[in-house]
């Protein structure tokens, strides 16, 4: 522990010998300032830095393994004195032991008000320490629980993507078989459309921006797989205005609200089905709104999970911090989801 | 001939499972539906041999489709990806293909369905698997037939559930449906934090509850926010004690 000088275990030990040097130099003073100048004695002045250092120390090491709980105020007082008991114990022995009597007369004259301050610094001591440890352990909670908070985020967009995408996968892959025996080009195409899609879902990395024209043509390569497996049921209309291409968007944002829309919208309704797609910026915000067709029984019996955005909305707020990027509505079977990225060059 | 139904809602999906079919000269395509609705009505018509089912389709699912129908053929299950009907296959002896479909694993259910032909008992087994199935997943709507009409029935509109003779009584705020089905069926299905089986004739829906009172010795009545009342027995109030802390 001494040995590895971390900058908490550089600052023990510049304050434990500060505190030495300046008790020492005090009590030294104190004495002069009593007896005057003949007939004192150094010794009594250093043992008493030393013991007063040496129970610094303790001090230090104790609490680095043990943090008292709030309201504790007794027990760290009852720790104080006996400190207090052992530096000024530690002192007696000593000069006892190893010095003369000069000494020792020395500090039998000055022993309440050396109790007096050995408890105050002591329990300074104590209590600057304490509040660090909780410091410390505040920051180290903080961070764990940043961490534990992206490992949950991360797991929510797996599950996310895995509910959709192995669904997704195999169907398209029936279709291309179902393909190659009638139409082999369209199969080929196919194999391609959904080999590139693919490939984009998985290089993304979700801390990456991306511009809007590439997270356009991705999202485009999934509508048209979904037209090749249910036909002329699903049409898309797209209002991007222009200009918009160079915008940065993050990855994996679009895509999530757009596979909600395709499941609800496409998966759960019966008959044609339009998602429309618009894009534009206006203050500073760009907007992407998507808006699907639902089924009102599938709608209140999903009412709780809240159509499975709420993952979506917790990425948002971790990106921009703010809780109003997303929103949805409902009116006459149609919902409508607002995305609102904010565009800062 | 073995009349046979397509039922799925991609037609691509649809279209391989009939060109693998056109090779067997002894299997007759009646039928291909885009959804559940179509499926139960051609069924219903057709009284086919065998049909091909997809489970994930829009609005009523393959296995909610099968509850409604009266007369239960032979079913070939197509998936591509469901955990838990994956599983519950495995399980049971039901015969399901996996999408993508090959030539050789459709030649091996038909088969098996073959085999299965003359044992007039393979409808009533698969249905008994199916039911088997959906008791292990959690209900969130009920299908009933109400005629010729198909109802959906989202379980949260649903008020309490009435025990009559084979049937359930399915009361809603303004309406009451009867489906062929027991109650301890549905006492497994629905989220028992929402759903106390109250008495031997009664699930009670715990929001939908006014007031408790003692009747006689050892027996309690219930009064619903519609203002209808139920019968609360000993051990059914011991259980509504537990669930919402009384």
């Amino acid at each position: 522990m001494i040995f590895k000088l971390s900058t908490k275990n550089r600052l023990i030990h510049v304050s434990s010998w500060t505190i030495c040097i300046i008790y020492f130099v005090l009590s030294y003073f104190l004495l002069w300032w009593d007896l005057g100048s003949k007939n004192i004695s150094p010794y009594e002045p250093i043992v008493g830095a030393l013991s007063i250092t040496a129970c610094c120390y303790l001090i230090f090491s104790t609490l680095q393994y043990y943090l008292p709980r709030k309201n504790q105020y007794l027990k760290i007082t009852l720790i104080c004195l006996v400190l207090t008991l052992m530096s000024i114990g530690l002192s007696i022995f000593f000069l006892n032991q190893f010095f003369d009597d000069l000494s020792l007369s020395h500090f039998y004259q000055v022993l309440p008000h050396r109790f007096i301050i050995n408890f105050l610094l002591l329990l300074c001591v104590i209590i600057i320490n304490i509040f660090w440890n909780i410091q410390e352990e505040y920051e180290e909670n903080k961070k764990r629980k940043d961490e534990s908070e992206r490992i949950l985020r991360d797991a929510e967009l797996y599950n996310l993507r895995q509910q959709l995408q192995p669904h997704f996968l195999f169907n398209s892959l029936n279709s291309i078989i179902a393909l190659i025996g009638v139409k082999p080009d369209e199969a080929k195409n196919m194999t391609f459309q959904l080999s590139d899609f693919l490939r984009g879902t998985m290089r993304k990395d979700d801390k990456q921006l991306i511009s809007l024209k590439d997270e356009l043509a991705h999202l485009r390569l999934y509508l048209d797989i979904e037209k090749v497996r249910f036909g002329h049921r699903l049409s898309t209309t797209f209002h991007i205005q222009e200009e918009t291409d160079h915008n940065k968007v993050p990855a994996m944002i679009i895509q999530p609200v757009l596979e909600n829309a395709i499941k609800y919208g496409l998966y759960n309704v019966i008959g044609d089905v339009e998602i429309r797609i618009q894009i534009y910026v206006e203050n500073y915000l760009l907007f992407i709104i998507i808006t699907n067709p639902y089924d009102s029984d599938q709608f209140e019996t999903k009412r709780g999970t809240g159509f499975g955005l709420s993952s979506i909305r917790r990425r948002l707020f971790l990106l921009y911090g703010r809780t109003d990027l997303l929103e949805t509505a409902m009116k006459n079977n149609i919902f409508t989801t607002t995305l609102k990225i904010p565009q800062y060059d | 001939m073995i009349k046979t139904i397509v039922i799925d809602d991609e037609p691509l999906a649809r279209m391989i499972i009939i060109d693998y079919l056109k090779q067997y000269d002894e299997f007759q395509l009646v039928a291909e539906c885009g959804d559940g609705f179509q499926g139960a009505k051609a069924i219903h018509q057709h009284t086919p041999d065998l049909v091909f089912l997809d489970i994930q389709m829009p609005k009523l699912t393959g296995f909610e489709m099968l509850e409604i129908i009266d007369e239960m053929p032979n079913v070939i299950f197509t998936t591509a990806f469901d955990e838990y009907a994956i599983k519950a296959f495995e399980k049971n002896a039901i015969d399901y293909l996996l999408k993508p479909i090959s030539k050789e694993r459709f030649a091996q259910a038909l088969n098996k369905l073959k085999h299965t032909l003359p044992n007039t008992d393979a409808p009533q087994q698969t249905r008994e698997q199916v039911k088997t199935i959906r008791e292990e997943e959690s209900l969130e709507r009920i299908v009933v037939k109400n005629g010729t009409q198909i109802k959906i029935i989202p379980v949260h509109q649903v008020t309490y559930l009435e025990a009559y003779d084979d049937y359930v009584k399915i009361h809603t705020k303004d309406a009451m449906f009867l489906k062929n089905k027991t109650m301890a069926s549905f006492e497994k299905q629905l989220d028992p934090k929402q759903f106390i089986r109250v008495h031997r004739s009664f699930i009670a829906k715990v929001d939908q509850l006014a007031k408790i009172e003692p009747m006689e010795k050892e027996s309690y009545i219930a009064t619903l926010l519609t203002g209808e009342k139920i019968n609360v027995s000993k051990s059914g109030y011991a259980r509504l004690k537990q669930i919402i802390g009384l």
